[in-house]
């Protein structure tokens, strides 16, 4: 009675994952399996295996061998169908936190046993082609050698060989052999793992897009700095009234002293009228905002200034006209069916 | 027409005029011409005009002006007078500058006063103090001065100053103007001076 108890908690402890499985010897054995009727889940499995199957209730049917080899402790059948579903889904494993450790030391041991190129994943990234690349991260099973191909739209390249034992990674820089961008497109990144005569290759599907890259925008200022004001008033100043009152004065006085005194009884309204507005214009020259004098030193920083600028900007212009020559490949990974 | 007229005043208005050499002008003139003696002394009013050229160190001023005297207390005859003078300068340094030029005062009627022709050598002194306005003195002596009726000058000379105010763009200027002109002049011995004082104001464009 006990052992029938923990049969069945170890059968329900595994779930058997319900995919799109159509064919009815394959819910059959579910079924049985699901009923803890574990001999016959694996008659109707083995029948189902004899009948053509999809992938998905083939990977399915493997699983439930293996779970239910390794409840009945027939362990070589255990990781022998183990063995079956790593090679039809290296990715798929018994999560640990749902099986038992039992069947998750079986499974272990049956991946020990096989090579496979296993967790092929990328993060989609974006990078100046010829200046980055596309980092693809893989899991050999097993010490192989993996060499690693690309493989579309008129691309066929080696684009790495390594030896790996367990996690690996590969750089694409997303360069065909003549060094020149891929075109955009689908490609198959395909890893292949290679152990004496067994291999197994792992593809993974990448898009790969063009972009152009963002040009620099020129400067109107450089950072930091302003230009001078290259004209100031001077502040008002009373000089324009010294100068109408030494004009006005001097003509004044030259030509009272210089009277001919046989004539010197003109009441001189001529000399009063004109020295008076002579008087007048002085003083409004000297309340009036004088003239923007020209200051040498803010004229030299700004010539300075503006020199620098152009300099900064022809630099833009040629770093702009570089990086319209060159192409942004955006690769991300696609999602597999 | 009317609006050509306008448009053009605007548009002389609007542009600046910082470099131009060339200014034209008209003015009033208040005239105090006085011969032998305060009893013929005439005093009156007239008009005038300028043309005015700088180029580079050199400067032409030709000026003239006619204006129509009575006697200021009843004692001499009325007149017209008809004054024309040219000088030429040339800078020598900033604010300073000689000056050479000539000058004619004709009367009419004939003999009502004293035709005089005459030439000049002096100095000019101009003082820009912004492009609104500034301020000029001069300074001469009258070279030589021929009469109609005859005699020579011992001391002739003549001063004078004058200001400009105006717009900031240089284009217009109120322009006051005082000269003052004693010519000793002596016929067989006896002394015949001349004096004449002359108020301009007056109003100039520069282009």
């Amino acid at each position: 009675m006990r052992q029938v108890l923990a049969l069945a908690l170890l059968v329900l402890a595994v779930p058997i994952g319900v995919g799109a499985q159509q064919h009815p010897d394959v819910r059959r054995a579910r079924q049985l399996y699901e009923e803890l009727d574990l001999s016959q889940a694996i008659v109707a499995a083995r029948r189902a295996l004899n009948s053509p199957l999809i992938r998905e209730d083939r990977i399915l049917t493997w699983e439930l061998l293996g779970f239910s080899y390794g409840a009945l402790d027939s362990t070589a059948r255990a990781v022998e169908a183990f063995r079956e579903l790593i090679f039809l889904d290296p990715d798929r494993e018994p999560d640990v936190n749902m099986v038992s450790p039992r069947i998750t030391s079986l499974y272990a041991s049956a991946l020990g046993q096989v090579l496979v190129v296993r967790r092929v994943r990328m993060d989609g990234t974006t990078f100046v082609a010829g200046q980055g690349a596309a980092a693809i991260a893989f899991e050999a099973s097993r010490s192989a050698r993996t060499v690693t191909r690309v493989i579309g739209d008129g691309v066929d390249m080696l684009i790495d060989s390594q030896l790996v034992t367990g996690p690996g990674v590969v750089f694409w820089r997303g360069l065909d052999e003549a060094g020149e961008p891929v075109p955009p497109g689908q490609y198959q990144v395909v890893i292949t793992a290679i152990e004496g005569r067994n291999e197994f290759g792992a593809p993974l599907i990448v898009d790969v897009a063009h972009g152009s890259l963002d040009t620099l925008p020129h400067l109107s200022s450089l950072p930091g700095y302003t230009e001078q004001p290259e004209f100031v008033s001077p502040p008002r100043n009373w000089r324009p009234m010294g100068i109408a009152v030494l004009f006005a004065g001097l003509a004044a006085g030259a030509s009272i002293a210089l009277e001919n005194p046989d004539l010197s009884g003109s009441p001189r309204n001529e000399l009063a009228g004109a020295g008076v507005l002579a008087l007048g214009v002085g003083l409004a020259l000297s309340l009036k905002r004088p003239d923007p004098q020209p200051v040498q030193a803010n004229i030299r920083y700004n010539r300075l200034l503006r020199e620098q600028l152009a300099a900064r900007n022809l630099e833009i212009a040629n770093e702009n006209a570089m990086r319209r020559r060159q192409i942004e490949l955006t690769i991300m990974p696609v999602a597999s069916p | 027409m009317k609006h050509i007229v306008l448009v053009g005043l605007a548009l002389l208005i609007a542009t600046p005029a910082y470099s131009q050499v060339v200014r034209v002008g008209v003015h009033a003139v208040g005239v105090d011409h006085s011969e032998i003696n305060d009893a013929r002394r005439v005093v009156g009013g007239g008009v005038g005009g300028l043309l005015s050229v700088r180029i580079g160190r050199f400067g032409l001023d030709v000026s003239g002006h006619m204006a129509s005297l009575d006697s200021a207390d009843g004692g001499g005859d009325a007149f017209k007078v008809l004054q024309g003078d040219v000088r030429l300068n040339v800078l020598l340094a900033r604010g300073f500058a000689i000056e050479v030029g000539g000058g004619r005062r004709a009367i009419d009627p004939d003999f009502a006063a004293t035709e005089v022709g005459l030439g000049r050598v002096g100095i000019l002194s101009e003082l820009p103090i912004s492009s609104a306005g500034g301020f000029w003195g001069r300074a001469a002596y009258l070279v030589a001065p021929q009469f109609d009726g005859g005699g020579d000058a011992g001391l002739a000379f003549e001063v004078g100053f004058g200001a400009g105010f105006g717009t900031r763009n240089g284009r217009f200027r109120v322009r006051v103007e005082y000269e003052f002109q004693r010519i000793d002049r002596k016929v067989n011995l006896s002394e015949v001076p001349i004096q004449v004082s002359v108020g301009k104001l007056g109003l100039d464009v520069g282009f």
